[in-house]
Protein backbone atom coordinates (compact mmCIF):
# COMPACT_ATOMS: atom_id res chain seq x y z
CA UNK A 1 0.00 0.00 0.00
CA UNK A 2 2.69 2.51 1.02
CA UNK A 3 4.34 2.10 -2.36
CA UNK A 4 1.71 4.42 -3.87
CA UNK A 5 3.40 7.30 -2.03
CA UNK A 6 6.94 6.57 -3.18
CA UNK A 7 8.18 9.25 -5.56
CA UNK A 8 5.08 11.38 -4.82
CA UNK A 9 6.01 12.91 -1.49
CA UNK A 10 6.45 16.43 -2.87
CA UNK A 11 3.11 16.33 -4.62
CA UNK A 12 1.45 14.99 -1.46
CA UNK A 13 3.12 17.68 0.63
CA UNK A 14 1.77 20.47 -1.61
CA UNK A 15 -1.75 19.82 -0.30
CA UNK A 16 -0.84 21.47 3.01
CA UNK A 17 0.23 24.73 1.37
CA UNK A 18 -2.80 24.81 -0.91
CA UNK A 19 -5.21 24.09 1.97
CA UNK A 20 -3.58 25.99 4.82
CA UNK A 21 -6.82 27.11 6.46
CA UNK A 22 -8.31 23.60 6.60
CA UNK A 23 -5.00 22.17 7.78
CA UNK A 24 -4.83 24.63 10.68
CA UNK A 25 -8.37 23.80 11.76
CA UNK A 26 -7.50 20.10 11.67
CA UNK A 27 -4.35 20.65 13.76
CA UNK A 28 -6.37 22.57 16.37
CA UNK A 29 -8.97 19.79 16.52
CA UNK A 30 -6.35 17.07 17.16
CA UNK A 31 -4.39 19.26 19.59
CA UNK A 32 -7.43 19.72 21.82
CA UNK A 33 -7.55 15.94 22.43
CA UNK A 34 -3.85 15.13 22.94
CA UNK A 35 -2.59 14.03 26.36
CA UNK A 36 0.97 13.35 27.48
CA UNK A 37 4.35 14.21 26.03
CA UNK A 38 5.69 11.02 24.50
CA UNK A 39 3.75 11.08 21.27
CA UNK A 40 4.13 8.95 18.14
CA UNK A 41 2.41 9.44 14.81
CA UNK A 42 1.83 6.30 12.73
CA UNK A 43 1.75 7.19 9.05
CA UNK A 44 3.60 10.45 9.65
CA UNK A 45 3.97 11.19 5.92
CA UNK A 46 6.00 14.37 5.38
CA UNK A 47 5.55 15.34 9.04
CA UNK A 48 3.25 18.34 8.62
CA UNK A 49 0.87 17.41 11.45
CA UNK A 50 3.69 15.99 13.60
CA UNK A 51 5.60 19.26 13.47
CA UNK A 52 2.60 21.30 14.68
CA UNK A 53 1.56 18.75 17.31
CA UNK A 54 5.02 18.36 18.92
CA UNK A 55 5.17 14.67 18.02
CA UNK A 56 8.40 13.01 19.19
CA UNK A 57 8.62 10.05 16.78
CA UNK A 58 7.14 9.59 13.31
CA UNK A 59 6.71 6.22 11.63
CA UNK A 60 5.99 5.63 7.96
CA UNK A 61 6.71 2.90 5.42
CA UNK A 62 7.55 5.34 2.63
CA UNK A 63 11.19 6.41 2.56
CA UNK A 64 10.38 9.24 0.17
CA UNK A 65 8.00 10.77 2.75
CA UNK A 66 10.41 10.22 5.65
CA UNK A 67 13.25 12.07 3.96
CA UNK A 68 11.09 15.22 4.17
CA UNK A 69 9.73 14.43 7.65
CA UNK A 70 13.23 13.89 9.04
CA UNK A 71 13.92 17.62 8.82
CA UNK A 72 11.17 18.12 11.40
CA UNK A 73 11.37 15.17 13.84
CA UNK A 74 12.94 11.78 14.61
CA UNK A 75 11.64 9.23 12.11
CA UNK A 76 11.56 5.45 11.78
CA UNK A 77 10.72 3.48 8.65
CA UNK A 78 8.32 0.72 9.56
CA UNK A 79 5.02 -1.05 9.09
CA UNK A 80 1.97 -0.03 11.15
CA UNK A 81 0.96 -3.70 11.46
CA UNK A 82 4.35 -4.72 12.93
CA UNK A 83 5.54 -1.79 15.04
CA UNK A 84 9.25 -1.74 15.92
CA UNK A 85 8.78 -0.42 19.48
CA UNK A 86 8.79 -1.93 22.95
CA UNK A 87 5.60 -2.47 24.93
CA UNK A 88 4.17 0.40 27.00
CA UNK A 89 6.39 3.12 25.53
CA UNK A 90 4.13 6.02 24.51
CA UNK A 91 1.57 8.33 26.16
CA UNK A 92 -0.25 9.02 22.93
CA UNK A 93 -0.48 7.47 19.45
CA UNK A 94 -1.85 9.42 16.49
CA UNK A 95 -3.30 8.10 13.24
CA UNK A 96 -4.09 11.12 11.08
CA UNK A 97 -6.00 9.96 7.99
CA UNK A 98 -3.88 6.80 8.02
CA UNK A 99 -6.26 3.95 8.92
CA UNK A 100 -7.91 4.25 5.48
CA UNK A 101 -4.60 3.33 3.82
CA UNK A 102 -3.88 0.20 5.89
CA UNK A 103 -4.55 -3.37 4.78
CA UNK A 104 -5.66 -4.42 8.25
CA UNK A 105 -6.56 -1.47 10.51
CA UNK A 106 -7.53 -3.68 13.47
CA UNK A 107 -4.07 -5.28 13.52
CA UNK A 108 -2.50 -1.80 13.44
CA UNK A 109 -4.74 -0.66 16.33
CA UNK A 110 -3.73 -3.75 18.35
CA UNK A 111 -0.09 -2.85 17.79
CA UNK A 112 -0.78 0.76 18.82
CA UNK A 113 -2.43 -0.65 21.97
CA UNK A 114 0.69 -2.69 22.74
CA UNK A 115 3.10 0.26 22.51
CA UNK A 116 0.90 2.58 24.61
CA UNK A 117 1.34 2.91 28.35
CA UNK A 118 -1.61 1.99 30.61
CA UNK A 119 -4.30 4.66 30.19
CA UNK A 120 -2.42 6.02 27.19
CA UNK A 121 -4.55 7.56 24.48
CA UNK A 122 -5.01 6.98 20.80
CA UNK A 123 -6.36 9.65 18.49
CA UNK A 124 -7.70 8.52 15.14
CA UNK A 125 -8.48 11.35 12.72
CA UNK A 126 -10.64 10.14 9.86
CA UNK A 127 -12.65 11.37 6.92
CA UNK A 128 -15.86 9.33 7.44
CA UNK A 129 -17.05 7.36 4.42
CA UNK A 130 -20.55 8.82 4.77
CA UNK A 131 -19.46 12.46 5.24
CA UNK A 132 -19.73 14.90 2.34
CA UNK A 133 -15.95 15.03 1.98
CA UNK A 134 -15.73 11.24 2.26
CA UNK A 135 -18.24 10.87 -0.57
CA UNK A 136 -16.20 13.32 -2.65
CA UNK A 137 -13.02 11.29 -2.05
CA UNK A 138 -14.79 8.02 -2.88
CA UNK A 139 -15.98 9.55 -6.14
CA UNK A 140 -12.43 10.70 -6.92
CA UNK A 141 -11.26 7.15 -6.13
CA UNK A 142 -13.73 5.76 -8.67
CA UNK A 143 -12.22 8.08 -11.25
CA UNK A 144 -8.80 6.61 -10.48
CA UNK A 145 -7.28 9.23 -8.15
CA UNK A 146 -3.72 8.07 -7.44
CA UNK A 147 -4.03 8.11 -3.62
CA UNK A 148 -7.75 7.81 -2.87
CA UNK A 149 -8.23 4.85 -5.21
CA UNK A 150 -6.00 2.85 -2.83
CA UNK A 151 -7.89 3.95 0.28
CA UNK A 152 -10.81 2.33 2.05
CA UNK A 153 -12.89 4.90 3.90
CA UNK A 154 -14.79 3.86 7.04
CA UNK A 155 -17.68 5.33 9.01
CA UNK A 156 -17.20 6.60 12.57
CA UNK A 157 -19.09 3.57 13.87
CA UNK A 158 -16.83 1.16 11.96
CA UNK A 159 -13.68 2.77 13.38
CA UNK A 160 -15.11 2.82 16.91
CA UNK A 161 -15.93 -0.89 16.65
CA UNK A 162 -12.36 -1.61 15.53
CA UNK A 163 -11.02 0.41 18.48
CA UNK A 164 -13.14 -1.59 20.91
CA UNK A 165 -11.95 -4.87 19.36
CA UNK A 166 -8.36 -3.73 19.81
CA UNK A 167 -8.88 -3.09 23.53
CA UNK A 168 -9.68 0.63 23.59
CA UNK A 169 -12.51 2.63 25.14
CA UNK A 170 -13.75 5.57 23.07
CA UNK A 171 -13.93 8.61 25.36
CA UNK A 172 -14.29 11.66 23.13
CA UNK A 173 -15.01 12.75 19.60
CA UNK A 174 -14.56 16.12 17.90
CA UNK A 175 -15.14 17.14 14.34
CA UNK A 176 -14.74 20.03 11.95
CA UNK A 177 -16.36 20.86 8.67
CA UNK A 178 -14.49 21.12 5.38
CA UNK A 179 -17.10 21.02 2.61
CA UNK A 180 -19.88 20.21 5.10
CA UNK A 181 -20.13 19.59 8.87
CA UNK A 182 -18.24 16.63 10.35
CA UNK A 183 -15.92 15.95 7.42
CA UNK A 184 -12.85 15.50 9.59
CA UNK A 185 -13.50 13.56 12.78
CA UNK A 186 -11.05 12.96 15.62
CA UNK A 187 -11.88 9.99 17.84
CA UNK A 188 -10.09 9.71 21.16
CA UNK A 189 -9.78 6.31 22.84
CA UNK A 190 -7.99 5.07 25.96
CA UNK A 191 -6.05 1.87 26.54
CA UNK A 192 -8.19 0.23 29.20
CA UNK A 193 -7.26 -3.47 29.02
CA UNK B 1 18.75 8.49 14.38
CA UNK B 2 19.67 9.58 17.87
CA UNK B 3 21.31 7.00 20.10
CA UNK B 4 18.44 7.32 22.65
CA UNK B 5 16.04 5.88 20.08
CA UNK B 6 17.58 2.47 20.78
CA UNK B 7 15.95 2.55 24.24
CA UNK B 8 12.48 2.24 22.72
CA UNK B 9 13.12 0.34 19.47
CA UNK B 10 12.36 -3.38 19.24
CA UNK B 11 12.42 -6.01 16.52
CA UNK B 12 9.15 -5.60 14.56
CA UNK B 13 8.89 -9.36 14.16
CA UNK B 14 9.64 -10.85 17.61
CA UNK B 15 9.70 -7.58 19.66
CA UNK B 16 13.05 -8.42 21.27
CA UNK B 17 15.81 -5.89 22.04
CA UNK B 18 18.33 -4.87 19.40
CA UNK B 19 22.10 -4.57 19.17
CA UNK B 20 23.46 -1.46 17.46
CA UNK B 21 26.41 -1.43 15.09
CA UNK B 22 27.49 2.06 14.07
CA UNK B 23 29.30 2.73 10.80
CA UNK B 24 29.07 6.52 10.68
CA UNK B 25 28.09 8.93 13.42
CA UNK B 26 28.24 12.68 14.05
CA UNK B 27 25.57 14.27 16.26
CA UNK B 28 23.40 11.29 15.32
CA UNK B 29 23.87 7.83 13.81
CA UNK B 30 24.03 8.21 10.03
CA UNK B 31 24.63 4.63 9.00
CA UNK B 32 24.95 1.24 10.58
CA UNK B 33 22.60 -1.56 11.48
CA UNK B 34 20.38 -2.91 14.22
CA UNK B 35 20.40 -6.65 14.89
CA UNK B 36 17.68 -8.49 16.80
CA UNK B 37 19.12 -10.22 19.87
CA UNK B 38 16.62 -13.05 19.50
CA UNK B 39 15.84 -13.79 15.85
CA UNK B 40 19.03 -12.15 14.47
CA UNK B 41 17.11 -10.22 11.79
CA UNK B 42 19.10 -7.20 10.57
CA UNK B 43 17.75 -3.69 10.07
CA UNK B 44 19.91 -1.18 8.18
CA UNK B 45 20.28 2.48 9.17
CA UNK B 46 20.76 4.66 6.08
CA UNK B 47 20.89 8.46 5.86
CA UNK B 48 20.03 8.55 9.56
CA UNK B 49 16.78 6.60 9.12
CA UNK B 50 16.47 3.09 10.60
CA UNK B 51 14.65 0.75 8.22
CA UNK B 52 12.52 -1.32 10.58
CA UNK B 53 10.27 -2.84 7.93
CA UNK B 54 10.04 -6.61 8.56
CA UNK B 55 12.64 -8.30 6.31
CA UNK B 56 9.92 -9.83 4.10
CA UNK B 57 8.33 -6.45 3.37
CA UNK B 58 11.35 -4.59 2.04
CA UNK B 59 11.55 -3.73 -1.63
Amino acid sequence: MWKIFEGKAKKYDEWYDKNREIFEKEVKCIKSLIEGKKIIEIGVGTGRFAEKLKVEIGLDASLDMLKIAKKKLEVVRGDAHNLPFKNSTFDCTLFVVTLCFLNNPIEALKEAHRILKANGCLIAAIVPANSELGKKYIEKARQGHEFYSKAKFYTIREIEKMLEKAGFKVVDRKSIGVVSVSDFVCIKALKVE
Amino acid sequence: MKRELLDILACPVCKADLDLIVEEENDEIISGKLICKKCRAEYPIEDGIPNMLPPGERV
